[in-house]
């Protein structure tokens, strides 16, 4: 069926609704375990980004791809959950459970958990434009759509994540 | 300085590139989906009916303000037309005219602004900031506006507080007989004054400086205060 019948009909029918969730739970779900490593919050916050997705269904207006929709509300549930962490300090205690050794050379600390860890010290929208680019292979202009910015503001916003996520690794490894 | 930033940039980009995200088996992925399908149909029609019911709230917060809006644009233009009326017709009289006046002395009636002045009505039009000036015609004031305007003379401390002459000591007229009353009608705004004349006699009168003693049955002479009353405001215009 057609992405925007189907949209339609999922309005009042669970069913299309249900194959909705069939078709972009995957990708969802990946793109916020990617931001969170931790399956069980994933799989929390993949819920909350459907439920809320059902409930602003209708202001979804197919001016973009229905995916692009779904990972901006998946942004948001994930800000809005790491917001609320930082508000009840409790952010500190869950990002710092896996640590490396701080002795490893580069080339064996350069992973995604490394990678994430470094991450977690950014604004919550530099993390988003950076899981976005680089691991959700999105381009500058579809993650402005995503993150809510122009194209030049996310520009900018991604250069600073860039050199922002930089003095992070320096400051955890000294050689890179 | 931009080139090993440039290369910087690319270093960390490359570098990200090269990165290889954590991924979860799809089985793994898939059963979570069936569980999230079993909380879906319990939720589905709790979302649903909440989301209907906001908006139907939110169809009538819209028509609630539309409302809103529209009394307070009424009630803007009730009250702020004419107080718009009032500020250009004070400063059309204050170009033309060279005359200050204060905007509690406007009269707005049929979007004209009107204003009493040293007993002449000036009419004051404030699109084609035309002025018009025109005299009071004379007309015989009912009685029950008589009453009225004598009452308001007798207990105005103008009348109680009398001074005839600069430099004299005051007396009270306020009992004193009353001589004559005038109406005046303006023609446009409609506004009625009403003069009203007291006797008195000036308190500087000695009866032994003027007069011979010896004369019989000479009395002091009879002067006349006039009042000016606005009725509507209940109050003698100064």
């Amino acid at each position: 069926m057609d992405e925007k019948k189907l949209i339609q009909k999922a309005l009042k029918d669970r069913e299309s609704f249900s194959e909705i969730v069939s078709l972009y739970y995957k990708e969802i779900f990946k793109y916020i375990y990617r931001r969170t490593l931790v399956k069980e919050l994933s799989k929390d916050l993949t819920q909350e980004t459907f439920l809320r997705a059902l409930k602003y269904l209708p202001s979804y207006k197919g001016k973009s791809l229905f995916i692009f929709w779904l990972l901006r509300i998946a942004t948001n549930v994930i800000n809005d959950h790491f917001r609320k962490e930082i508000n009840e300090n409790t952010f500190l205690k869950t990002t710092s459970n896996t640590y490396l050794n701080e002795q490893d050379s580069p080339e064996d600390q350069i992973d995604y958990e490394f990678i994430h860890k470094c991450m977690s010290k950014l604004s919550l929208r530099e993390q988003a434009v950076i899981t976005l680019i680089f691991f959700e292979h999105k381009n500058i202009k579809d993650a402005a759509f995503i993150i809510g910015k122009t194209a030049n503001a996310m520009r900018r916003l991604y250069y600073r994540a860039l050199i922002d996520l930089k003095k992070e690794i320096k400051k955890k490894c000294n050689n890179f | 300085m931009k080139r090993k930033n440039k290369e910087d940039t690319e270093k960390i980009e490359n570098m990200l590139r090269s990165v290889k995200p954590s991924e979860l088996a799809d089985e793994e992925i898939e059963s979570y989906k069936e569980d999230f399908n079993r909380v879906l149909q319990e939720e589905f029609s709790k979302v649903t009916v909440q989301r209907d019911r906001r908006r139907v709230l939110r169809v009538k917060l819209a028509y609630g303000l539309a409302i809103f809006a529209l009394v307070l644009t009424l009630f803007s233009f009730m009250y702020v037309k004419p107080y718009l009326i009032r500020v250009a017709t004070a400063r059309i009289i204050n170009e033309q005219l060279r005359v200050n006046i204060a905007l509690k002395d406007v009269i707005v009636k049929d979007g004209v602004g009107i204003v009493i002045y040293n007993y002449q009505e000036v009419v004051v039009n404030v699109s084609s900031e035309k002025v018009e000036v025109s005299q009071p015609i004379e007309y015989e004031p009912s009685d029950k506006e008589r009453e009225q305007a004598i009452e308001i003379v007798r207990s105005s401390k103008e009348a109680k507080y009398f001074v005839a002459k600069e430099g004299e000591a005051p007396q009270d007229i306020s009992k004193n007989d009353v001589v004559s009353i005038e109406g005046l009608m303006f023609p446009n705004s409609g506004k009625k004054l009403v003069e009203v004349s007291l006797a008195y006699t000036p308190t500087s009168y000695h009866l032994g400086s003027r007069l011979p003693p010896s004369i019989p049955g000479s009395q002091p002479p009879l002067m006349t205060a006039k009042f000016t009353v606005d009725i509507e405001k209940g109050e003698i215009q100064p």
